[in-house]
Order: structure tokens, then sequence, then C-alpha cells
């Protein structure tokens, strides 16, 4: 058997290789090439398998977690009826404080316009 | 909670969780922690690790929240944050100095765990799809149709692409070998 089917069967067969193996293995880029291929393969293979780990919850797990949670921005830690309620109320405010600006700027244009003389009684007023 | 009280859906309890109720997430955390566990200690074949792993994806998954839709399987949806945080853990273990003559000939277990977070790092490089049905089946050991019913694909369509995925995975593999 040539040198690169005997390595092919030590492979395959997943007993250590002999020293002679290895010598081949150095010298012969395609059987390293295969090698490697092989090994992947086992190693994919394995990646679900081999003995399984004892796993149990331990008592601290939950407060644990629970402590380390991110917090949640205040608003959001609201009720959904707080969030719509608290929406509402800061809308109404900004409505209502338009609805102030507005008006207090209408009423004082109102009040310049009935105090101040018009125009032309004033220049008649000064001889022109 | 009494006797009488029915126990809620964890899709009710994820909504109530979304909407700031922190008792509701805890109780997720109560209900789902040991599979959270088992399916990250079958990805990291260490007991520590999992948990951690396990605890991160609580947090990320609070954190994710608001993307969950109410119509998911919330098991389903943790056990994928579980999955990409075990793979994580495992990929930021990767030792990054060569090993020495000595471990290398030494650790059997050593040579596992590098094997396994060179693997990790290659599955960061395939899509999320595929990866998730290559890790259900090889590193979870379900069933191809259960993995394609929970994805919502068929199982020729799941089979066909764990083929493929195997296939690239072991290319990337030996790219980087």
């Amino acid at each position: 058997m040539n040198p690169c089917r005997r390595l092919s069967a030590a492979l395959s067969s997943g007993a250590p290789l002999s020293a002679d193996a290895e010598q081949h293995l150095f010298g012969c880029p395609r059987c390293r090439r295969r090698a490697r291929s092989q090994r992947i393969d086992r190693e994919i293979e394995a990646f679900g398998r081999g003995p399984e780990v004892e796993t149990a919850v331990p008592a601290d797990f939950v407060p644990r977690v629970m402590r380390g949670l991110p917090r949640p921005p205040a608003f959001r830690r609201l009720p959904r009826t707080w969030r719509w309620a608290a929406a509402l109320a800061v809308f109404s405010a900004a409505a209502g404080y338009g609805y102030a600006v507005w008006s207090e700027t209408i009423s004082a244009g109102q009040q310049v316009a009935s105090t101040s003389s018009a125009p032309v009684e004033e220049s008649a007023f000064l001889g022109f | 909670m009494s006797a009488f009280e029915a126990p809620c859906a964890d899709a009710d309890l994820a909504r109530r969780a979304r909407d700031g109720e922190v008792r509701a997430f805890e109780q997720l955390v109560r209900r789902h922690a040991a599979m959270a566990i088992g399916a990250a200690a079958r990805i990291t074949r260490d007991a520590g690790l999992a948990e951690d792993a396990a605890q991160e994806a609580f947090w990320k998954a609070y954190r994710a929240l608001p993307s969950y839709r109410e119509e998911q399987n919330f098991g389903g949806w943790l056990r994928r944050i579980v999955v990409r945080c075990a793979l994580d853990i495992l990929r930021r273990r990767r030792p990054e100095t060569p090993l020495t003559g000595s471990e290398r000939a030494g650790g059997g277990e050593e040579r596992a765990i590098e094997a396994r977070s060179r693997l990790a790092h290659a599955l960061a490089r395939i899509g999320p799809l595929d990866r998730e049905i290559l890790l259900a089946v090889k590193a979870e050991g379900r069933l191809i149709a259960e993995v394609a019913a929970d994805l919502g694909i068929t199982a020729v369509s799941a089979r066909v692409r764990l083929h493929r995925t195997r296939a690239r995975l072991k290319k990337i593999l030996l790219e980087e070998a």
C-alpha cells in the first residue's frame, strides 16, 4: 500500500499516527490537506456531542439576573393608561400656554391701536 | 400566586414586562432559566460559562422586549438570544497567544476548547438563519423538522440549508487553518 493510502486509513481509524505516518504527513501537502479536512469534520460533528454538562439553576440565579437588569426610562415605567394621560396633560398645558400668549398679544395690539391717534391727525396738529 | 390563579402565558408576561412591570419579567426568568442554562451549556460545555451566557441573554432579551412580537414563541425567541450569547462567550475565550509545546501536548481539553472557539468564530461569519439551523441540529440535538417548524420553513429547505452551511463552515475553517 502506498504511504498516502496508509495514512488515509490511519486517519479514518482515528488511532494515533505512527512515527512513519507523521513523517509522511510532514512531507506530503496533499495528505496534510486531507488530515486537516478530516479533523475539521470531526470538530463540527463533535460540537454538540461529548459528555452532558450537569446544569442546574443556582438559587441566586434569578435575583442576580433581576439585579443586573437595565433600568427602563422613567416614562416607560408608567402603565400604558398613565402614559396617555401624561401625554394629554403635557399637550393641554402647551396648548393653554400658547393660547394665553396669543390672546395677550392680540389684546395688547388692540390697546395700542385704540390709544394712539391717527397719523393724519398728528400731522394736522403739527401744521403740515 | 394562589392555587386558583391561572398561570399567565409567556406572551402576556412579555407584554407586561415591556410595559414596565419588572415582576412579569422575573416570572419569565424563573420559567425559562433551566432551558437557557441548558441550551448555553450544550454550546459552551461548561456550567459556569453557560450560566454567564444565560444571564447575559436575559439582560439582552429585556432590552430587546420592544422588538418581541406576541405571536412568536417566547421560548424560541429567547433560545436564539442564548445561543448567540454562548457563541460570543466562546469567541471571547479564544486564546490569543499560541499554546506552548507542553500545553499543546498536555491538554486534550485545552485543544477541545480551542476547537470550539475556532468554530464559534467561523459560525459568526455565517448568516443567522443558517447558523441557527446548524446549531439547533448539531449542538442542541433537535430534530430538523422541529427546527424547521420553529423557523417557519419546510423541512426540506432546512435540510438543504444545513448541508450547505456545513460545507461553508468547513471551507471557512480550512481557510483559517
